[in-house]
């Protein structure tokens, strides 16, 4: 699926209808460069949680979320990984990042996925690819591949 | 009283001893993760703290003179920090705890910050302290020594975060303030506007991740060329937008609790920007030594003197808690 954003709040929109879908175990890996929305989307994912304080977790590399299914009124973690301050170490393989990308017991979220090696992708993953057009547009593609719909 | 401070919150490990107020003898060990290949961070941080501790602990108790059983009491940063690190710390302060039958007192990462102010200077609360570094960014309203309000924090990203990004984006090196402060030394920090984040909110909340994005888009837009021709003035304006909206927090504190004692400490208090600015306001202005506001465990052991003295510790079953909030209990349940 691929979207145009030209704004902050449907960049959140978009990623909060993409949260409606998301069930324990899924994993939500985010492309993109600076300044391209990813704070943006995660923050707009987490509301649908009921989480409101979302913030970058690229120093201590990972924060646990504790937020509620809606539509399955259910409690429901979030894992929010982010692998920036992990660049020098090339490609990740495994360790104790592991440990939370394939636990089936909550949902992860994980930005600059770039930094994981393909092992370390989990099979049941959510693609998303922000990319700037201009100052306010924001090009989203997200490729479900629990749909196999690419 | 004789204090070993610990602390292993990140990529620090330092070791301390310290008796009234006084540093007996400190070491910090800084893991440098470039120098590091392969596997992944926080658990090589780990293992790196778990090598450190133990070398650091020996050289500190040598060069006091002091032998472990001198020792009154151990005081270990029991968060917030990466899990794995704190662990470390942790686990090693209780062991030596146990095995001298000494009493050991946790404490919060933050509150050895807002301590670490008495290494450098004679302070009496009340003061408002902001403590701004890579992975921080807290006003405190310090009422007395152990009696804190947080009265604000980042909604995003920490603002040496800012900075660091930032200088990545244009290929400088790691940590960016001090690479950002030289080029910027040269530009005119009125070249560039850059949003000033959280202006219009009352509150006392910091955000810079629009920031971040208003400068990644400034040099998309501009080229590699004009970037690189306007480089000093970008950067100028963009640490300004930065100073700014943190003095601009601090300012409507200091007037709202009618508060003039400011303390600022954190990596980011290294900033000459953030120091020249701060210093023209009408503040009674305390920024500690540079080597003070990084991570120290003299500041763990100072704060453990403080409860020591008034006769608190922890009980030996404490947990970490890498999300630990100042002023809060540690234990989350």
């Amino acid at each position: 699926m691929k979207f145009v954003s030209n704004t902050v709040e449907q960049t959140e929109q978009i990623a909060g209808k993409l949260a409606e879908n998301l069930s324990l175990g899924d994993t939500v890996l985010l492309y993109g460069s600076l300044g391209s929305g990813k704070t943006t989307f995660v923050k707009g994912l987490c509301r649908k949680f009921l989480i409101e304080m979302v913030k970058s977790p690229s120093y201590v590399i990972l924060k646990i979320y504790h937020g509620k299914n809606l539509t399955k009124n259910d409690k429901c973690v979030i894992y929010h990984i982010d692998l920036y301050r992990l660049e020098q170490m090339g490609q990740i393989n495994g360790g104790e990042i592991a440990e939370y990308i394939f636990d089936e017991n909550a949902i992860k979220i994980v930005e600059w996925a770039d930094r994981l090696s393909e092992k370390m992708l989990p099979e049941k993953n959510i693609k998303v690819k922000l990319e700037i057009i201009d100052d306010k547009n924001r090009k989203i593609t997200i490729i479900n591949q629990t749909e196999e719909d690419i | 009283m004789k204090v070993l401070g610990i602390e292993t919150s990140c990529d620090e490990t330092a070791v301390s001893i310290i008796e009234n107020n006084t540093i007996l003898s400190e070491q910090v060990y800084s893991q440098t993760v470039h120098e590091s290949l392969g596997g992944v961070v926080p658990e090589l941080a780990s293992r790196d703290h778990i090598k450190k501790l133990y070398v650091l602990a020996c050289e500190v108790l040598d060069k006091s003179g002091l032998a472990i059983s001198d020792i009154d009491a151990i005081a270990v940063t029991a968060g917030p920090g990466l899990p794995g690190s704190l662990i470390i710390g942790v686990s090693f302060a209780k062991a030596i705890a146990l095995m001298n039958k000494i009493p050991i007192i946790a404490i919060n990462h933050l509150e050895g910050h807002v301590f670490g102010v008495k290494l450098s200077y004679e302070i009496t609360p009340p003061f408002l302290a902001l403590l701004v570094s890579g992975g921080h960014t807290e006003l405190i309203y310090v009422h007395n020594w152990g009696d804190y309000k947080l009265l604000g924090t980042t909604r995003d990203d920490a603002a040496g975060e800012a900075l660091d990004k930032a200088a990545k984006v244009i290929g400088l090196s790691y940590p960016g303030g001090p690479e950002i402060q030289k080029i910027a030394e040269k530009g005119d920090p009125r070249s560039f506007r850059f949003p000033i984040a959280m202006l219009h909110s009352d509150d006392f909340d910091f955000s810079f991740s629009g920031l971040k994005t208003a400068f990644a888009l400034t040099i998309r837009k501009l080229g590699i060329e004009k970037t690189k021709r306007n480089l000093a003035n970008i950067l100028a304006s963009y640490q300004d937008a930065i100073v700014d909206s943190l003095l601009l927090k601090l300012d409507r504190a200091s007037k709202k609790f009618g508060i003039n004692r400011i303390v600022i400490s954190g990596g980011v208090a290294a900033s000459k920007r953030l120091r020249e600015k701060a210093t023209v306001k009408n503040w009674e202005l305390y920024m500690p030594e540079t080597k003070y506001c990084t991570d120290n465990a003299s500041m763990i052991a100072l704060a453990g003197e403080f409860y020591l003295l008034k006769g608190q510790q922890t009980p030996m079953n404490f947990p970490i808690n890498s999300s630990w909030m100042l002023g809060t209990p540690l234990s989350m349940k």
